[in-house]
C-alpha cells in the first residue's frame, strides 16, 4: 500500500466510530481492511462509513498500527520495535489488547491480525501457568488436587 | 464481514420480479424486503450467538480434553475425564468476572493459539478450566504436530486426540536422537540399555550384515564402536507411533564420504520405556558422496 502514493493515496475515506467520532483515513490505509474494502466496492464509499463496533480510541489505535505496518515493511528496525510492543500492552493493559484484537478481526486486516497474534505468543512464551493467570487476570478454577494431576499430564512439555 | 454475500441473491430476486406482472412484481418486492431484513437480522443473531456460544461452551464441556502420557501410553487418560465436566463446570460457576482471553470469540482464540508453541499451549491449558478447553482444542495439536513433525499422517484418527499424539511422538523423536548420541559418544553401555534384551531383536547394518538376537547385536556396535567417530544429521524424521510399539524413518547424513542413509527404527513400549528392537541402515543408491563404504560395516 505505501507504493501507491503516485496516483490514489490523496484519497480521504471517512468513517465513524460506534461512539459517533468522525475519522478521516487515506485511502490506501483504509482498504488494508477486507470489511471497508468490501463496503466501498459495494456502494458506500461517497458516504461515512460507519463501524458499528469499534470504539474511537481502539479505531486510532488501529490506524496507528496499519501505518506503522506498511511502514515496516521493509525495515527490520521498526519491524522488530512493533513486534516487541505487545509484550507492554498484553502487560499493562490487557483488555485494550483483547479489544484491539476483536476490531482487528471485526475489520478483517489480515496483517495486524497475524501481528496480535504474535503478540500473544511472544508474550506467553517461558511464562509459567502462575505468572500467565496473574498478567492476564485468569482466575483459578481447579482445586489443588486437579492442578496437581494437570501438572502431570503437561510435564512432558517441561522436559 | 458476511454482508458482501447477501446483494448476490437479491441481484437474482429483483429480475426475476422485474419480468413478472407489474402487480405480482410489487408483491415480490415486498417480500423480497422482508427476506432482506430478515437476513439482515439473521447474521447479526447468529453473531450474538456465536459469541454467547463461546462463553457457554468453556462452561459446558471442561473435560473431553485430550491429555497425553510422556512414553506414549495412551488409553488410562480418556474415561477419567468425563466425570469431571460436572465439576469443571460447578467451578466456572463460581467464577465472577472473565478474563480477556475467556471473553475473545472462538475464531480469534483459535488463531491466536495458532501461533503459540507446544510448551506455551501446555502452560495456557494449565491456568483455568476455559483456557483448558481452548488450549487442548484437537484441530490446534494436529496442525502443530504437521508443523513440528511431519505433513504426513493427516488421515490418522489418534486415539486419545492430537495432544496426546503429539507427546507421544516427542517422546520417540526424542529417543530416536538419543540413540544418535550413543553411537557419537559410543557409549556401550548406554547401548545395551538402549536395546531390549529380547531373542528377537534385529540390527541391518549399512553393510548389509544381519544380527539377529540382543547379544549379538550389541557385539556388532561394540565391534563399530572401534571405528573413526563420526558426526550425525538427521533430516526426514517421521514417525508413526501406536500405543506400544513405534517406528521412526529417516535420512542420516555423516560427515565421512559414506552415506547418506536411509534408516528404519523401531521401538517397543515396555514399562513406560521405549526400547529399540529393530535397526536398518541402507544407503541410499544416488545420494551425495555416495563412493565409499559406510563406516559400521
Amino acid at each position: 500500500m505505501a507504493s501507491t502514493s503516485n496516483s490514489t493515496s490523496s484519497k480521504i475515506i471517512t468513517l465513524r466510530s460506534s461512539d459517533g467520532e468522525v475519522f478521516e483515513v487515506e485511502e490506501s490505509v483504509a482498504l488494508e481492511s477486507n470489511l471497508i474494502r468490501r463496503m466501498m466496492e459495494d456502494d458506500c464509499a461517497n458516504n461515512i462509513i460507519p463501524l458499528p463496533n469499534v470504539t474511537a480510541p481502539i479505531f486510532y489505535l488501529v490506524i496507528e498500527h496499519c501505518k506503522k505496518h506498511a511502514e515496516m515493511k521493509d525495515n527490520k528496525e521498526k519491524k522488530k520495535e512493533l513486534r516487541s510492543q505487545g509484550e507492554e500492552l498484553l502487560k499493562s493493559d490487557p483488555h485494550t489488547y483483547s479489544n484491539l484484537m476483536e476490531a482487528v478481526n471485526y475489520l478483517d486486516i489480515k496483517s495486524l491480525m497475524d501481528l496480535t497474534a504474535q503478540w500473544l505468543a511472544d508474550f506467553l512464551k517461558g511464562k509459567s501457568p502462575r505468572l500467565i493467570r496473574e498478567l492476564l487476570k485468569i482466575k483459578n478454577d481447579f482445586t489443588p488436587e486437579e492442578e496437581a494431576e494437570i501438572l502431570e499430564r503437561n510435564r512432558w512439555a517441561f522436559d | 464481514m458476511e454482508k458482501p454475500s447477501l446483494p448476490a441473491p437479491n441481484l437474482s430476486l429483483i429480475s426475476f420480479s422485474v419480468a413478472a406482472a407489474a402487480a405480482t412484481a410489487l408483491c415480490f418486492l415486498g417480500a423480497l424486503w422482508a427476506v432482506r431484513s430478515d437476513a439482515g437480522e439473521r447474521i447479526r443473531r447468529s453473531k450474538k450467538k456465536k459469541k454467547k456460544k463461546g462463553c457457554e461452551c468453556t462452561c459446558s464441556c471442561g473435560g473431553g480434553d485430550a491429555v497425553p502420557s510422556v512414553n506414549g501410553d495412551m488409553g488410562a487418560e480418556c474415561e477419567r475425564e468425563a466425570p469431571k465436566a460436572a465439576a469443571a463446570m460447578a467451578a466456572v460457576e463460581r467464577q465472577t468476572g472473565a478474563s480477556m482471553m475467556e471473553q475473545l470469540v472462538p475464531e480469534i482464540t483459535t488463531h491466536a493459539l495458532s501461533y503459540l508453541d507446544y510448551s506455551s499451549l501446555c502452560r495456557l491449558s494449565m491456568t483455568n478450566s476455559s483456557m483448558r478447553k481452548a488450549a487442548n482444542d484437537d484441530g490446534a495439536w494436529k496442525a502443530l504436530y504437521h508443523k513440528d513433525f511431519s505433513v504426513e499422517q493427516d488421515s490418522v484418527r489418534p486415539l486419545n486426540g492430537w495432544k496426546s499424539y503429539y507427546a507421544a511422538t516427542k517422546a520417540v523423536v526424542n529417543i530416536n536422537a538419543e540413540f544418535y548420541n550413543i553411537i557419537k559418544e559410543r557409549s556401550l553401555q548406554e547401548m545395551r540399555r538402549f536395546w531390549l534384551r529380547a531373542d528377537y531383536v534385529k540390527c541391518v547394518h549399512a553393510s548389509g550384515e544381519l544380527f539377529t538376537g540382543y547379544n549379538a547385536v550389541i557385539g556388532s556396535w561394540a565391534l563399530s564402536f572401534n571405528w573413526e567417530p563420526v558426526t550425525f544429521q538427521l533430516r526426514d524424521v517421521c514417525a508413526r507411533v501406536l500405543t506400544d510399539v513405534a517406528w521412526v524413518t529417516m535420512k542420516v547424513h555423516v560427515n565421512i564420504e559414506s552415506g547418506p542413509f536411509n534408516v528404519t527404527n523401531v521401538y517397543e513400549l515396555h514399562n513406560g520405556r521405549w526400547y529399540m528392537v529393530h535397526h536398518h541402515c541402507s544407503q541410499m543408491p544416488n545420494g551425495g558422496d555416495a563412493q565409499h563404504h559406510n563406516i559400521f560395516g
